[in-house]
């Protein structure tokens, strides 16, 4: 039997709508949605792997040895089933390398793959930086229609970068209101802010106030949302604060969230995209053991490990952690006042890789953008 | 793919294109993946590299062999995949090697058995290599052949180190492309074989089998298929399991010591089974990789063979029942080092435990690649001129 696939480059997945801010919204709605009734499958003996991470040691005596030599170096695979209207294996793998940018590369490149659920076959091969960054800004816009006020004003995005990017495009289709948007980068001049700066001003004319935060404390005071997407070594992370946050704000984590006042969040409601993800890499860090390999003690730093250590510490019940899927599915409540303080932990699954891929793959068929590559006519060996 | 090379020389390239190259099944063979002696030698390699420690895969203890998809033994959802006891299954296999390979990369497949029925192999494989530095992508290839090459010459490695050498009759459990692979690297190891046995389930298999081999290797002088597992391993010199089960052990093919000839080598490239009490009694234990089995232990805890269906799980049961110790494991790239000895009687029989890892993809991954670059194969593709958001 003859295998053909379909390969998508970047350009292509810009064509097929991979920047679609309410298509793509509207799809980790879904995603949610499927993920409650449990029609999905993750990798690992739980099914509940957020991916396979492959890191590289500090030091190594071997010449050329990849070392880990700065934020976020690792590789990463992601394989996952999703059922529902999408019904499609696949995978998303990805290197990263902050050195990337000294190349004018971004720091992650990433390929999805979509393959048949009966058969293993290829169906799409496809850049996935565009999707990537979409699904996982999309993750807390969506969140957000449930768990934010709606007349949010004031939106701050810690870590200005490419998830922020499409972070910001997907919040401003859900908070209408949105007039004024904090920035913070690695410093006042960074780069990166100027380039989000400039992004906004030509794209958001609703927003009057553009504000460049110089500490992470004035972009977490006086606001509504705050969105964290920031990649940080160990070393430079700093420590989020509560007090920092007025009555109402939602906090959305994606990144990196370093905090050690962990019964500061009980007064919070506390929301994650799976509880078991973060319960495996609570298992993985105690696993590893209290210091690192240069004796360092190891910080945990994701929002959802604090929520599973107040639960295993038992300051709090299993049930205080809502999964989001809960709230899309009406079995649990999102924002019940305009006073509570908000705080989701998004670590993001393959599975939201692989519906919004396969919603830019059907788009791209109907167009017919795309190459198509054979992997055989005929298997060589059956 | 060259821009690391440019900035280790100080320069920063300005051009940001990304390209990479599609390799076919047919430009695979072009490529030579089926060139059983190199692929070998690039084994070897490969077992050195894992016992100097000059690789990485996934995982905690960076010996994950990947991660894997299971599907449930039943579902709510009608379209949800069952797992019906036939090895279905998705899986992710990344890697860095290092050595003369000195890149990274990841295999991706899906397994199922019906996919016999509709003209397709069981399970339909590609790998992605990649480099080490930016993670940009380098080749995307067809890997059905690449898997079933490197998975037999693993063996082939083992086999050159522990076999008699004048070996001549060899077993294979499994007539299937596993079967094939590592019967050819037995075939390139040991010049002596002059019959060749093969068990299975299936009659047209099995003659189809018979037929494969009795044309691709003319030099021998008895093919034939035997229906039990005694007969199989009776007057063997080497018996590679290469047949497929699922997850529980007291289905695979058992072996009695009884059985085995003295000096055999009994490769379990899948699963097989004997008494913990008569294989420690009468046989010496090797691994690919020792780390391998570790991490299978920690991934599946004990008991972790039948979760893990391959032999060295069941070596590595043994040794936390007390009935062997750790270092009673041999790894193949200490023999190899010297660092422990191999064969020291003609007599010694060896149970040679073949768990299979993403840097045996990736070896050979590049080295096929690097010959398709030099022979002009394969489809050009472009990821990218300029990335979008950056």
């Amino acid at each position: 039997m003859k295998i053909d696939f379909r390969y998508l480059n970047e350009e292509d997945m810009i064509k097929a709508g991979v920047l679609d801010a309410s298509r793509c919204i509207e799809t980790m709605q879904e995603t949610m949605a499927l993920f409650g009734k449990k029609d999905f499958l993750l990798g690992g003996p739980n099914a509940d792997e957020h991916g396979l991470q492959m890191n590289f040691p500090a030091a190594s005596d071997i010449k050329d040895f990849p070392l880990d030599d700065g934020p976020d170096r690792r590789f990463m695979a992601m394989p996952a089933y999703i059922g529902g209207k999408y019904h499609i294996a696949g995978q998303k793998y990805y290197g990263s390398n902050s050195h990337n940018a000294e190349l004018g590369l971004p720091r992650s490149i990433l390929m999805v793959t979509l393959s048949d659920v009966d058969t293993g076959a290829p169906i799409a091969y496809m850049s996935a930086n565009l999707l990537s960054a979409m699904r996982t800004g999309a993750m807390p816009a969506m969140a957000a229609k449930y768990l934010a006020n709606p007349d949010a004003r004031v939106l701050s995005l810690i870590g200005p970068g490419v998830i922020n990017k499409c972070a910001l495009m997907c919040y401003m289709k859900v908070l209408p209101k949105i007039d004024t948007i904090k920035l913070k980068g690695s410093t006042v001049t960074s780069k990166t802010a100027l380039h989000m700066k400039q992004f906004i001003e030509e794209n958001y004319p609703q927003v009057k106030n553009i504000i460049i935060c110089s500490t992470l404390e004035e972009a977490c005071r006086d606001t509504d949302v705050v969105s964290e997407a920031m990649s940080v070594t160990k070393q430079d992370m700093e420590e989020f604060k509560m007090k920092w946050f007025r009555k109402g704000t939602t906090v959305f984590s994606m990144g990196t969230y370093f905090s050690k006042e962990y019964e500061q969040f009980l007064n919070t409601k506390m929301v994650v995209d799976n509880y078991g993800m973060y319960e495996k890499y609570m298992r993985n860090f105690i696993a590893r053991g209290p210091v690192d390999e240069l004796g360092r003690k190891r910080e945990w730093c994701i929002m959802g490990m604090h929520f599973v250590h107040l639960v295993n510490t038992k300051q709090t019940a299993r049930e205080t952690v809502i999964n989001l899927s809960d709230i899309v599915n009406g079995s649990a409540e999102g924002r019940t006042s305009p006073e509570e303080i908000v705080m989701c932990g998004i670590g993001g699954m393959p599975l939201e890789d692989l519906s919004w891929g396969y919603e830019c793959y059907q788009k791209a068929k109907e167009l017919g953008i795309g190459t198509e590559l054979n992997l055989w006519n005929e298997p060589y060996m059956k | 793919m060259v821009l690391s090379l440019f900035v280790r020389g100080g320069f920063i390239m300005s051009n940001q294109a990304i390209d990479f190259l599609f390799l076919s099944e047919e430009d695979m063979i072009q490529a030579g993946v089926k060139d059983m002696p190199a692929c070998i030698e690039a084994m070897e390699e490969v077992i050195k590299c894992l016992n100097a420690g000059d690789y990485v895969m996934g995982g905690e203890n960076h010996n994950s062999h990947g991660s894997q998809v299971s599907f449930p033994k039943v579902s709510p959802f009608p379209n949800m995949p069952k797992d019906e006891g036939d090895d279905r299954r998705f899986m992710a296999m990344p890697a860095y090697i290092g050595g003369p390979f000195d890149l990274m990369g990841m295999k991706w497949y899906g397994s199922n058995m019906a996919n016999k029925e509709k003209g397709l192999p069981r399970s339909i494989l590609t790998v992605m290599l990649n480099d080490k530095d930016t993670g940009a992508p380098l080749c995307l290839m067809s890997a059905n052949l690449l898997s079933a090459y490197r998975t037999g010459a693993i063996p082939g490695v083992g086999i050159k180190y522990l076999a008699n050498p004048d070996a001549a009759v060899c077993g294979i459990c499994g007539p299937g492309v596993m079967g094939k692979t590592s019967l050819a690297a037995i075939l390139a190891t040991c010049p002596n074989i002059t019959t060749v046995k093969v068990k299975g389930r299936g009659k047209a298999s099995l003659d189809a089998f018979v037929a494969y081999v009795k044309e691709a290797y003319p030099q021998l002088t008895e093919v034939r298929a035997v229906d039990t597992v005694e007969e199989l391993v009776r007057d063997c010199d080497i018996v590679s399991f290469a047949n497929s089960g699922g997850t529980d052990p007291s289905t695979y093919p058992f072996v009695k010591s009884e059985w085995i000839k003295p000096g055999a080598v009994l490769v379990g490239l899948s699963c097989f089974d004997m008494d913990s009490i008569d294989m420690r009694n009468h046989c010496t234990l090797v691994v690919d990789n020792l780390q391998l089995y570790e991490a299978w232990e920690e991934e599946f805890p004990y008991p972790s063979f039948g979760a893990n269906n391959i032999i060295g799980s069941k070596f590595t049961d043994m040794a936390h029942d007390g009935i062997i110790k750790k270092s009673d494991i041999y790894d193949l790239g200490d023999i190899i080092y010297g660092k422990k000895p191999g064969r020291i009687s003609k007599e010694q029989i060896f149970v040679y435990s073949v768990g299979g890892m993403p840097v045996e993809d990736v070896a050979w991954g590049k080295i096929c690649y690097e010959n398709a670059k030099r022979l002009g194969l394969g489809t050009k593709l472009r990821l990218w001129n300029h990335p979008d958001m950056c």
